[in-house]
């Protein structure tokens, strides 16, 4: 992997405190197989990913219009890692502020600045160093104080592999204040067919109360890598639904590190991962409760075909003193070819008492009793195939709330067809 | 119920009731660990050349390796120059019967609770006792040697039988496995080694009770089990410590072999010294188990974990063969400041393979459990079937439980079922027991008891007991 120096101009945030992130980086290194999180990533894949400044491609992008879900609504592209204020509308309600990353970090740094001043010791990930140090534009949603958003807020992210510099990063900001309620919706695209990657970073604060419903749909292309990061830190009696679709990419990496750290914030975490061909998806999960009487809930699927792989890795820990902790999680599997793979690894360490906490993983194929049965219905082999596989998927689909959001997966996994 | 009970007060008195040390004169080599060490231990056991070598390659292999740090363990260092390798009771006695049997170590047996005595040898249980490293006494050897099973110290095995040695001696756990079994097998100075011949079904259960006596010394054992085609044996390990306040160091490696349609059932009560109140003392105890299931063979884990200070131990079965069979039943409890990284693996090779994995853990006290385990189904494994429960029991505000399944599957048709709970006794459940006139430690003991049920029932009776009294007593003063 190759980086440039990061010093890149333009934004005034410390460019000094980016330097040491460059500086952390050679201390800790890139991940490789030794590293429990990485254990299944494609490191060599990963090796060939360049990382620097945002490079602006003012370049028409026709492809990309047709593979965008269609939300009405305030929206935020970025390509590369820069805001395109053309395909952006960033006209908001009463009570919502959507605005650039690099325009906030410039006019009201203290605003984003737990997304950048990481503490050294916690900087344990090349991806975050990289992020901290390259990620300097995106979005920053913000929510006003008991507000209820009727409307979501789209934030789109898109790769477009330049031959220089075939990586970029992209930081995105949300914050909901107290009792507020919103839906942000996170689509990961990548245009071209050039090996290439991009690596968001989303930092989360939900105040007391406040509700967030958060959709990640990863739709990049087989020859790109997608790394995605959510650091989330919840107030007491905040909720958190995340819904996460990693769908597309060579390698689609969806890490979720959530901490509970109010009492009584609930987190409630699905999703579906789908591969074919030789695609490796992988979720990585961790659910941190600091504080009593919270709950969560993990519940991923996964469909694997082809030579795909799919990497579940899912973490409760109960933090001493958090008792009370409800907390459950599950990962359920289907395998479709031969040569298809499953790695789950579903975690629990717990240092409080007063807790219940249960987990569980399966791994099966398609039953052949029910795909018999359809076909005594008259069904065809393929039909029976196509309907069990959907229902099995459908379960987190059905936990998405907006209608287009559920219509364009329905479409992208092919639903519609049968 | 009662019966129970009144065994639990009167072992709560005792704090660790087998911390007595015998006065045995002691054959002790200088503390350190280098290539003439290992061959000092081959010279004094008169090994034959092929083992010298093996040994050499092993310790080549371990210096090259680095102590594995994975594990939810706070471990401080260990100083493996700091440990004598080699300790043996110096009188050796010929044993032609019981009575030439060193009194003071008949009399440290007696104290444990081993029928070593003949009329005590009612409850059907021959033992190779192992004092420190050299196997001192088997019984019912006739008894074997009728049915055509072979049961001696690993020593006398490589003298008698060299061929079954040489053929199974680190065909399931290689010598670069891992740090430990690495070290194991440069160093192991005896242990048990049993063969049971073609459809021979052992007529009695094999026991061996491993203790560490002298002060200073690791205990490296190795025990080599070699199950024919058709062979059935029930094979049973205790295992105890003196009272002492280093850390001993405890490196086991136990290999088990199960040829066509045979069956080994390999069960382990623990109990080595977990250190006092504050954490200080206490057996490191790290063992290698693994067997090798060939097809239509059956390998049985269970242990009860209740002892050492550090266990890191992890019974796998290869299920090599088709339609093969692996189970593992686990209690592990820690309390005071014990910690506990312990689980298995069950690699799916062959078709039709079968693993169940059952794991109770109870943390207590300043106590740290951790399952970790790994189901794997390769390509090869069509038809695979896993189903794992790990249950976790909390008592206590400062102690952790933690359970880290790792499951692997390239195999479509395979169907791999993994649930886990963590809970702490419910106010409910004590109220109710002392309602109906039950003491707070009664109920617990009762509660905790139902807890390890399934475990239970899978160990011979008379571990079954044991099992319970241990676990009661190493719970005590954890209520509240």
């Amino acid at each position: 992997m190759t980086i440039d120096s990061p010093t890149r101009t333009g934004s005034d945030l410390s460019p000094a405190a980016r330097r040491s992130v460059a500086e952390r980086l050679d201390v800790i290194g890139y991940p490789t197989k030794r590293h429990e999180a990485w254990r299944y990533a494609p490191h060599r894949t990963l090796g060939a990913l360049s990382f620097g400044p945002p490079v602006d491609i003012a370049a028409a992008l026709p492809e990309l219009d047709a593979k965008m879900p269609t939300i009405e609504g305030p929206r935020i592209v970025v390509v590369n890692g820069l805001v395109d204020t053309e395909r952006s509308d960033l006209t908001c309600p009463d009570g919502l502020r959507l605005s650039s990353l690099a325009d906030v970090s410039a006019e009201q740094p203290e605003r984003v600045a737990h997304h950048f001043d990481i503490a050294d010791d916690e900087i344990d990930d090349a991806y975050l160093a990289l992020s901290i140090a390259f990620g300097d534009d995106g979005a920053v949603v913000r929510v006003a104080d008991d507000v209820t958003l009727d409307v979501p807020i789209h934030v789109v992210d898109v790769a477009v592999p330049d031959p220089t510099r075939n990586a970029s990063c992209t930081g995105v900001v949300i914050h909901l204040g107290a009792r507020s309620s919103a839906t942000v919706i996170e689509t990961r695209l990548g245009v071209t067919d050039e090996f290439g990657g991009s690596n968001v970073r989303t930092t989360i604060t939900l105040d007391e109360g406040a509700t967030l419903e958060h959709v990640v749909l990863q739709d990049a292309p087989d020859t790109q890598v997608h790394l995605s990061r959510i650091d989330v830190t919840q107030a007491a009696e905040s909720t958190f639904n995340a819904r996460s679709f990693n769908l597309g990419a060579a390698f689609g990496r969806c890490a979720y590190n959530v901490v509970l750290a109010g009492a009584g914030a609930t987190a409630d975490l699905s999703g579906l991962f789908f591969g074919v061909g030789e695609q490796v998806l992988d979720q990585q999960i961790n659910v941190v409760h600091a504080a009593p009487d919270c709950t969560s809930r993990q519940t991923f699927r996964g469909v694997l075909d082809d030579r795909s792989t799919g990497v579940f890795n899912g973490g409760i820990d109960v933090r001493p003193g958090a008792d009370g902790t409800d907390a459950e999680q599950s990962n359920d599997n289907l395998l479709l070819s031969n040569y298809a793979e499953v790695n789950t690894q579903p975690r629990l360490e717990i240092l409080a008492d007063e807790v219940a906490c249960k987990h569980g993983a399966t791994v099966g194929q398609l039953d052949e009793t029910a795909l018999y049965y359809m076909r005594t219905r008259g069904l065809r082999a393929d039909e029976a195939r196509r309907l069990l596989i959907n229902g099995f998927a459908d379960q987190a689909i059905d936990d998405v709330g907006i209608e287009p959001v559920r219509a364009w997966i329905t479409h992208r996994l092919g639903h519609d067809d049968v | 119920m009662s019966e129970t009970l009144r065994d639990i007060e009167e072992l709560t008195e005792a704090s660790y009731e087998y911390g007595f040390s015998t006065d045995l004169d002691t054959d002790i080599a200088p503390p350190g660990l280098n290539e003439d060490v290992v061959r000092l231990i081959s010279a004094k056991k008169n090994e034959p050349e092929w083992l010298l070598a093996w040994r050499l390659k092993a310790f080549e292999a371990w210096q090259a390796m680095e102590e594995p740090d994975w594990a939810k363990l706070q471990i401080a260092p260990i100083d493996y120059q700091a440990i004598s390798y080699w300790a043996a009771p110096r009188k050796k006695p010929v044993l032609d019967s019981m009575d030439d049997v060193d009194p003071e170590i008949r009399e440290m047996f007696d104290k444990l609770g081993i029928p070593l005595h003949e009329q005590k040898m009612l409850s059907n249980v021959a033992i190779d006792a192992v004092v420190d490293s050299v196997s001192v006494t088997t019984t019912f050897k006739k008894t074997l040697a009728e049915a055509g099973v072979i049961f001696c110290s690993f020593s006398e095995a490589v003298q008698e039988y060299p061929d079954l040695v040489r053929e199974h001696l680190g065909s399931v756990v290689p010598v670069r496995d891992n740090y430990f079994a690495a070290l194991n097998s440069a160093v192991f100075s005896d242990g048990s080694f049993c063969y049971i011949p073609k459809g021979v079904r052992c007529p009695m259960e094999l026991s061996t009770y491993f203790r560490i006596n002298s002060e200073n010394t690791g205990q490296f054992e190795r025990t080599l089990i070699v199950a024919d085609d058709d062979s059935h044996v029930s094979y049973l390990e205790g295992c105890t410590a003196p009272q002492r306040d280093e850390n001993q160091l405890h490196a086991a490696v136990v290999e088990l072999v199960a040829k066509d349609r045979s069956e080994i059932k390999y069960s382990t009560v623990q109990n080595w010294y977990p250190g006092d109140e504050n954490g200080v003392g206490g057996i490191y105890n790290f063992v290698t188990k693994r067997g090798r299931a060939h097809t239509d063979a059956k390998i049985s884990w269970t242990q009860v974990e209740t002892g050492s200070a550090i266990t890191w131990k992890y019974p796998s079965v290869i299920l090599q063969g088709d339609r093969s069979v692996g189970e593992f039943y686990s209690v592990a409890l820690s309390s005071k400041h014990q910690q506990a990284d312990t689980g298995t693996k069950m690699v799916h090779i062959g078709a039709d393979t079968t693993s169940s994995i059952i794991s109770k853990g109870i943390s207590a006290g300043h106590g740290q459990n951790t399952y970790r385990g790994l189901v794997k189904v390769l390509r090869s494994g069509v038809n695979a079937r896993n189903y794992t429960q790990c249950d976790s029991l909390l008592l206590g505000k400062e102690c952790g439980a933690h359970t880290i399944p790792y499951i692997e599957v390239k195999n479509p048709s395979a169907q791999i079922e993994h649930e886990a709970s963590t809970s702490t006794i419910g106010e409910d459940q004590l109220y109710y027991c002392r309602q109906r006139g039950m003491t707070e430690e009664d109920a617990m003991s009762m509660i905790v008891n139902g807890f390890c049920r399934e475990v239970f029932n899978e160990l011979p009776m008379e571990f079954a007991v044991e099992a319970q009294r241990l676990l009661s007593v190493s719970l005590e003063g954890s209520v509240g």
